[in-house]
């Protein structure tokens, strides 16, 4: 590597280190609050996505979404430089959505599901092979009814495993346990969605 | 968990060859990767938000939070002990200059002076109100110089040689050999030896105490005939 072209990267380094997640919390609890905004610009997409998987609602996700945020503010000061931002704010979110499931009195049936699910199911698909298009949307169907249906402790370890892609270290962290406890958890939740999808898959 | 890739290369191999002679084992493993690959589709698909920063500042707004900048918590450690150092400065200063130097001016005539002698040795008079006595010394060695910015007091005894100062300082180059010096009984008072033949000024430290300060009166003068040197 050439002196210049180590120059020129330092300054970019500089510039990553003073843009990171750490740096902006820093910034944000000494009271610059356009770097919480930039923060929330940041991984707001990523919070929503989480939270709707959870509830399968816009509207709860993004009152959720706000309220993680909210109380992300307010607790800076709890915020430890040496853990990532995006694990401690999907905490949050896995606790609310906990909260939010285990208190809502406006949960949906597994009727209502079925039935909302309906005008997907007749309209997605490949036109060339319809048969087989109906009977992979009645899969996915029937196990986006399972995975709704499943207990929210068990459907938060499947939602960050196998629809986030997180990792066991971070999982670990965002629910609270060690890694081996949430290896643990997750094969516990996916024997669960088994359980009540092999019926329907195997009918097939 | 083979299903899902949670398992190394050898663990999946292991498990895949237990499956294979086992026909519910075999029928679960199917179910597991059809159940993965589902959700593997189902990851990407949410409707689009409605989330704004105005609407995140009014909400953390009505929460009662400000978002307006904090002062810098590490601010309180530093103007804290600065504030008390300026203030401390401040009334010490302030003291300083209410109390007054214990100097007081007596309304008694200055007794009469007679000039210093520049070619003489210096004669001294003693002072109405004190006993003197005056011996005279003589140096023994050539004089020396003396480079003097303030006025000094300088003994030289008789048996005594004055020794040429090794640090580098010049001495004071004298005009006699012979310098008087007074010695006063019962006790001894002080003075200040001109810093120059021109403009010479002494300053006398009477016995007498002051009735106001307690501190003993001091009077100075141009020029004095009965000055009193200790050692």
């Amino acid at each position: 590597m050439s002196l210049r072209s180590y120059a020129i990267e330092v300054p970019q380094v500089a510039r990553m280190e003073l843009d990171s997640d750490g740096a902006l919390v820093r910034r944000a609890r000494d009271g610059d609050y356009g770097a919480f905004e930039k923060l929330f610009e940041r991984h707001r997409l990523m919070a929503y996505r989480f939270a709707y998987q959870m509830t399968t609602r816009r509207d709860d996700a993004e009152d959720i979404v706000q309220e993680a945020f909210v109380r992300a503010y307010q607790n800076l000061d709890r915020y430890r430089d040496e853990a990532k931002f995006t694990t401690w704010l999907l905490r949050i979110v896995t606790n609310l959505c906990t909260d939010q499931a285990r208190t809502s009195q406006r949960r949906m049936t597994l009727e209502q599901q079925e039935a909302a699910g309906a005008l997907d199911w007749m309209t997605v698909g490949d036109v060339d092979d319809p048969v087989q298009n109906l009977e992979e949307d009645r899969r996915k169907i029937a196990l986006k009814r399972a995975l709704n249906a499943l207990p929210i402790h068990h459907k938060t370890m499947i939602v960050l495993r196998d629809l986030e892609g997180r990792d066991y270290p971070d999982i670990a962290k965002i629910v609270g346990c060690t890694v081996g406890g949430a290896k643990l958890r997750v094969l516990r939740a996916r024997r669960a969605l088994r359980d009540r999808v092999a019926p329907l898959i195997n009918e097939e | 968990m083979l299903a899902f890739g949670d398992l190394t290369e050898s663990e999946a191999a292991q498990v895949r060859a237990m499956a294979e002679g086992d026909p519910e084992a075999a029928q679960a493993l199917r179910t597991y990767e059809s159940m993965r690959s589902d959700l593997r589709s189902m990851s990407g698909a949410v409707p689009a938000d409605q989330l704004s920063k105005e609407r995140l500042q009014d909400a953390i707004l009505k929460r009662g939070l400000n978002p307006q900048p904090q002062p810098r918590r590490w601010l309180g450690w530093v103007m804290a002990p600065a504030a008390m150092t300026v203030i401390f400065a401040l009334v010490l200063a302030f003291q300083m200059e209410r109390q007054p130097t214990p100097v007081v001016y007596n309304d008694e005539p200055l007794p009469e002076a007679s000039p210093l002698a520049r070619e003489d040795t210096p004669t001294l008079k003693a002072d109405p109100g004190q006993t003197v006595s005056i011996e005279k010394l003589a140096l023994e060695d050539e004089p020396e110089t003396i480079s003097v910015e303030k006025p000094v007091v300088s003994t030289v005894k008789k048996s005594t040689p004055k020794k040429r100062p090794s640090n580098g300082t010049r001495v004071a180059k004298l005009d006699k050999p012979a310098v008087e010096r007074a010695v006063e009984a019962p006790k001894p008072s002080f003075a200040t030896i001109p810093t120059s033949m021109d403009a010479p000024k002494i300053v006398l430290i009477q016995n007498d105490k002051d009735m106001t300060t307690g501190a003993l009166k001091a009077v100075e003068t141009e020029a004095y005939s009965g000055v009193l040197v200790g050692s």
